[in-house]
């Protein structure tokens, strides 16, 4: 749990890398691409395709909710893969808004509620604090010292 | 190495002994090893590089955007961050998830 730098991203690839040396497959997606992806195909087919893809790892992780303003329909296309996901595969969320903020950014409460209903129930929140490990402090320059 | 192992290795699919297979010829024409025993390496050898092989193919199809691990996550940067090296292991072994949120 943490602002922007607090090292979400990092250590849910990190837990997806240790998941897939045990043997489990992993799919790694920003929440951006994932709903892109799907809101992009032509065909009710070629939808259930792609669909199915994120279905399918025993671990999804979607990464960077809250980053960006995501399309209309996002609500519910992440519901339909939280939803079939739920009690039957792993999700790994990151998200650098609080929970409760996740009815406005999906612009649409209902399917958030449904969503964090599903998501949260067996579910680890492991929340981050501190600052950000991108900007840290430039070490200043040792003054020389004076010669004689 | 003959032409032949190598043609039969990739006839039967198990070229990925081929890697070590000089090293390991040269290693029991030194010392000698039971034949079941170095039948048995070879085989060995086989399973080990399939499991890269497929280790490597997950991993590429997992499509991470940086290659992160925890061994190099800054765990001192913030404090608060000690609590996560409890976890002795990834939740994926059940249905679980993680959220991570500020």
């Amino acid at each position: 749990v943490g602002p922007p730098g607090v090292g979400k991203s990092h250590l849910a690839q990190a837990i997806g890398l240790e998941a897939l040396k045990a043997g489990f497959v992993v799919l790694y997606r920003s929440i951006f691409d994932l709903v892109r992806e799907l809101l992009t195909q032509e065909t009710l087919s070629a939808e259930a395709r792609v669909l199915n893809k994120y279905l399918k790892p025993d671990l999804l992780i979607i990464d960077d909710m809250g980053l960006k303003i995501l399309p209309p329909k996002s609500g519910e296309i992440l519901l339909e893969i939280i939803m079939r996901r739920y009690e039957n595969r792993s999700t790994i969320m990151t998200s650098n808004r609080p929970i409760e903020e996740w009815g406005k950014l999906l612009s649409d409460v209902p399917a958030a509620s449904a969503i964090l209903d599903r998501l949260l129930h067996h579910a680890e929140v492991i929340a981050i604090t501190g600052r950000s490990y991108r900007v840290q402090p430039v070490p200043q320059p040792s003054t020389p010292k004076a010669s004689h | 190495m003959t032409n032949t192992i190598k043609q039969h290795a990739k006839t039967l699919r198990i070229s990925g002994l081929l890697s070590s297979l000089e090293l390991r010829l040269q290693e029991a024409e030194a010392n000698r090893p039971p034949y079941a025993g170095f039948q048995e390496l070879l085989l060995q050898d086989e399973i080990n590089i399939r499991h890269q092989r497929l280790l490597a193919r997950r991993h590429k199809s997992a499509d991470f955007r940086e290659p992160r691990s925890l061994d190099n996550f800054d765990f001192s940067f913030n404090p608060l961050l000690i609590v996560l090296e409890s976890m002795s292991s990834p939740p994926a072994s059940s249905s679980d998830n993680i959220v991570m949120f500020c």
